[in-house]
């Protein structure tokens, strides 16, 4: 019986990935290589998630995850969702900065997290009506 | 303080999911900035024109999913 779980993700990027993993307490980047899970051997990077029994492997060519935490059992999947969470926020920063721009980071009180990227006009972005004259120089 | 000016605000649900809304930038523009936004964040659920408790003209909102 096969527990294993495959799911498309919009993980794609290295070093976005490693810092993702970085923001979780307890996880762990394990590198590139074959995973032993329970029931299945996903050759990809892999990742060991705080609670979780086997690693997580993903392909970054195609964002596909593979996990094996039996329906919860071995591993809870809101702890792979932080991980997900982790990585958007951490792939809209790397953007941003290469884009010459800030970002503000927001914890909201749901959970969700709340980004703030200023345009300041060096990409060629216009404002509407050529700015508000509150200093963004657009 | 709430942010004026032309900007970016993305909110990442604690699953992944982003929803993105570009304000204050002129519509051709903003569909090239969203489109490089949606790339990012894997694919898009929904994208639709928004003015809604904005006064800036020419926002778009985006929503995209990991699952």
């Amino acid at each position: 019986m096969s527990h294993t779980t495959k799911r498309k993700s919009a993980i794609k990027d290295l070093p976005t990935l490693k810092k993702a993993v970085d923001r979780i307490p307890g996880a762990e980047y394990l590198g590139h290589g074959t995973a032993k899970q329970y029931s299945g051997s996903p050759v990809g990077h892999n990742f060991k998630l705080p609670g979780w029994s086997y690693p997580v492997s993903v392909d970054l060519a195609t964002g596909e995850c593979t996990f094996d935490n039996y329906g919860g059992r071995w591993g809870k999947e809101a702890v792979l969702d932080s991980l997900k969470q982790g990585y958007a926020i951490e792939a809209a920063k790397a953007k941003a900065e290469a884009e010459g721009h800030t970002m503000e980071e927001i914890q909201l009180e749901d959970g969700s997290v709340k980004l703030v990227i200023p345009l300041g006009g060096a990409d060629g972005y216009v404002a509407e009506g050529g700015g508000d004259g509150d200093g963004w120089g657009v | 303080m709430a942010a004026t000016g032309p900007r970016i605000e993305i909110t990442v649900s604690p699953t992944g999911e982003t929803d993105t809304k570009v304000f204050g930038v002129e519509g051709t523009s903003c569909r090239k900035l969203s489109a490089g936004w949606e790339a990012l964040f894997g694919a898009v659920i929904s994208s639709s024109d928004t003015v809604e408790a904005y006064e800036e003209p020419h926002d778009v909102e985006i929503k995209s999913g990991q699952k």
